[in-house]
């Protein structure tokens, strides 16, 4: 069946495929993307809060194309003998075989180990949980909340993602009351009761991609982030900056770095609108 | 057990809130002929299935019945890296994988024993259905995730990988449609939920309970998997099998319609 | 040579997966995207059913899909590969597309020194045809060993089509045999196929 298409065309497909650069730079100079977003544009973001009830809390993002899960499992542990009256909050990102070609089966690669320290740190300096609320029993019984994310759609762009689904999942956490039974030592659960989990503060993330040295530009996709010669994720809590991220690549001046905490700024407030709308209307 | 430096570490050890719930919940399976979710003995739950879900892949679907979810994504023709010997025919591999948050119980990282012999099921189910010899020498590798699982999920991942291989275009036989059906006695209920699933530890003594499932290739009707539970009569089985094969086959226009929809959607982008 | 040029949709059971299409007959051809099993003739692929005449008189039946269909290298396939390692007996490549189909990953080939072209097999050298880097179009002549597919240059029309110089630029043919790089002016060796003005064309746009 090949024999018949001519070696012209078989050359002309491979334009795109061949020379990726060269496509994204025509466009860039026209300050528009190829999937015709502006440069400080992020994807339709869509969350749906609340949608697997085996665990305590859940909740799915979709950016564009990349879609993350973060379901929230709640079980007792003995605290730390150093910190008695600490819980624990265990953070872990997979991006599985499922979600992008990239990716094997096996244990986490490296991008998916940076993605759950990342994570992790995003948890520990916002402090949006305290851990002292995760405590039953000082010394004897606390919470131990497992935040696994689940990538399954990887196109580009999963820290925002990430921090997005965890910050929704938490806030929509009902763990079930707890009695401590002094006399057997054992803990006594509710069936029916739950109370909410006590959200302290906002964390929201925005990933910047440097393209060319010189250009920078919100939420890239996959094909951006490949093409991109540096990343910047900013990391906000509310009104203030919890983290900054720039693991090496491009140079940034100053002046470029005020125009992303502006953007991610902003950013945190279009985010922080949509969940408490999804929110509401789970409520209601 | 040695630690994982590749994730963030936990506690050493946690155990489940619900094992210190103060009254455990008895339920039986029927009662006045209806079942806890008000289902009748045949009854199934109403399904959604989608195809083209995942962008980053081949081929992909996502399948809902009720609580159950199940995604599934297919890669390839992939050149199969490990030094094999040549042949002509393709390979076909399958992992299947409870998401870690899919059941009452927290799941493991690490696939055990009952994923890694759901993976096998699902692959037998699904070789006879395709074309192998379409990719000589290449792999088409199959990814499935249940994201919750509310009983039934072999069943519908098989519906779901089928629909998932055919969404990428990769030639096939037949789609292979599955369904399970639980054996309580006298009783068969199709598509039993997680409370009416077959679990060994708490049937003892217990004759004729069990349970079965069945995948289906339903335009050639022939049956490409069957697997069963449990200790049940054979006439029993017998019965069950055939119950299925029906339900497969009324269940054939659901996935065809979610792979045309696929289809015309693909067509629409194109212009 | 078309019989109903319009296409039937998919959504008459025909065109759908797994679907029996009619019975088989002397007078009936399986095309592509179909099967014939037990006296019937059944779809194979979710698509479009298109009913066709042969050239003798046959109704041959195909199911086509816009869905990327074949996807593996085949026997007398046209493909795009970037060349990955050149040693003085063959050259690597990873093949990046097949007819007009994109892969979404690579398959590994490679060029022997004997199928380069198709004159002067035995003057062939082959760092003086590829390069590192190069895109070229080749035909598969054989799925070759469990490893690499076995690809061949051996016409007017295969070859290098884009070719990146050592000053950085992309070269612009001048010969069969050579290209131009626009800055340095310098000349380098290539098999260079006979397209490259066309696909300056696309490349542009």
């Amino acid at each position: 069946m090949y024999s018949s298409s001519k070696p012209a065309e078989t050359a002309k497909i491979s334009v795109r495929a061949a020379r990726p650069l060269e496509y994204y730079r025509k466009f860039l100079e026209k300050d528009v993307r190829p999937d015709g977003r502006e440069l400080g544009e992020f994807r339709p973001t869509i969350l749906n809060i609340g949608c697997i009830s085996t665990a305590e809390g859940s909740a799915l993002v979709k950016l564009g194309n990349t879609t993350v899960m973060c379901g929230i499992k709640a079980e007792f542990a003995t605290p730390k003998t150093e910190e008695p009256s600490n819980g624990y909050l265990v953070p872990n990102v997979e991006l599985s075989p499922l979600c992008s070609p990239m990716f094997r089966p096996g244990p986490p690669g490296e991008q998916a180990q940076v993605l759950s320290h990342f994570v992790n740190e995003v948890l520990n300096q916002s402090c949006c949980v305290r851990k002292e609320d995760l405590c039953i029993k000082t010394g004897k019984l606390v919470w131990v909340l497992y935040c696994d994310i689940l990538c399954l759609d990887y196109d580009g762009n999963a820290p925002d993602a990430c921090i997005l689904s965890l910050l929704a999942a938490l806030k929509s956490t009902m763990l079930p009351a707890v009695k401590y039974n002094e006399e057997t030592e054992k803990p006594e659960t509710d069936s029916v009761k739950t109370e909410p989990l006590h959200i302290l503060s906002n964390p929201v993330s925005s990933t910047f991609a440097i393209f060319d040295d010189h250009l920078l530009f919100v939420d890239p996709t996959v094909q951006e982030e490949s093409l991109a010669t540096g990343t910047v994720t900013i990391v906000t809590n509310d009104n203030d900056l919890c983290l900054v991220q720039k693991p090496g690549g491009s140079p940034v001046t100053a002046d470029q770095m005020n125009t992303c905490f502006e953007r991610a700024f902003s950013r945190s407030k279009e985010v922080l609108r949509l969940i408490d709308e999804i929110l509401h209307s789970i409520e209601r | 057990m040695p630690t994982d430096s590749r994730r963030i570490a936990g506690p050493e050890s946690s155990t489940n809130p619900y094992s210190f719930c103060t009254e455990k919940p008895r339920h039986d399976l029927l009662k006045n002929g209806k079942r806890q979710d008000g289902r009748k003995e045949n009854n199934l739950r109403p399904i959604f299935l989608k195809a083209g879900v995942v962008s980053q892949a081949r081929g992909s679907a996502y399948i809902e019945q009720n609580e159950t979810k199940v995604i599934c994504a297919v890669y390839g023709p992939r050149e199969v890296v490990r030094k094999e010997d040549f042949s002509m025919k393709g390979l076909l591999t399958c992992e299947f994988k409870f998401a870690i948050f899919s059941c009452r119980e927290r799941r493991q990282h690490q696939q055990d024993i009952e994923e890694k012999d759901y993976s096998v099921q699902l692959l037998e189910a699904l070789e006879p259905a395709v074309c192998l010899d379409k990719f000589p020498k290449a792999q088409m590798n199959i990814y499935v995730t249940v994201l919750q699982n509310d009983g039934s999920a072999l069943a519908a991942a098989i519906t779901c990988a089928s629909v998932a291989m055919a969404d990428s275009g990769i030639e096939m036989y037949d789609l292979v449609a599955g369904c399970a059906v639980r054996v309580a006695g006298k009783n068969l209920l199709m598509d039993p939920c997680n409370q009416e699933e077959y679990k060994p530890e708490d049937e003892t003594g217990l004759t004729n309970s069990g349970s079965v499932t069945v995948g289906l290739m339903p335009s050639l009707q022939q049956v490409s998997a069957i697997s069963s539970k449990g200790e049940i009569e054979f006439e029993l089985v017998k019965q069950a099998v055939a119950k299925c094969v029906d339900v497969c086959t009324q269940l054939y226009p659901v996935l065809q319609q979610a792979l045309v929809k696929s289809v015309s959607e693909r067509q629409n982008e194109e212009g | 040579m078309i019989l109903f040029p319009k296409h039937s949709m998919s959504t008459t059971p025909e065109g759908n997966l797994g679907q029996r299409i009619c019975h088989l007959d002397e007078n009936i051809i399986c095309g592509q995207g179909t099967y014939s099993k037990n006296g019937f003739v059944y779809s194979s692929r979710a698509g479009y059913l298109h009913k066709l005449q042969s050239q003798d008189d046959k109704i041959l039946f195909e199911v086509r899909s816009n869905v990327a269909t074949t996807t593996v290298p085949s026997i007398d396939a046209l493909v795009t590969a970037r060349i990955t390692n050149v040693t003085p007996r063959f050259c690597k490549c990873a093949i990046m597309s097949v007819g007009r189909t994109l892969l979404r990953e690579t398959f590994r080939g490679q060029i022997r020194k004997e199928d380069v072209r198709a004159t002067e097999k035995d003057k062939v050298e082959m760092y003086k045809c590829f390069r590192p880097g190069d895109i070229v179009v080749a035909r598969v002549v054989s799925l070759g060993d469990a490893q690499s597919y076995v690809l061949s240059t051996a016409e007017n029309e295969l070859g290098v089509v884009i070719a990146t110089s050592e000053a950085g630029s992309t070269m612009v043919p001048i010969s069969w045999c050579k290209m131009q790089c626009p800055k340095s002016l310098s000349e380098e060796f290539r098999k260079v196929a006979k397209v490259q003005p066309l696909f300056i064309q696309y490349s542009g746009t």
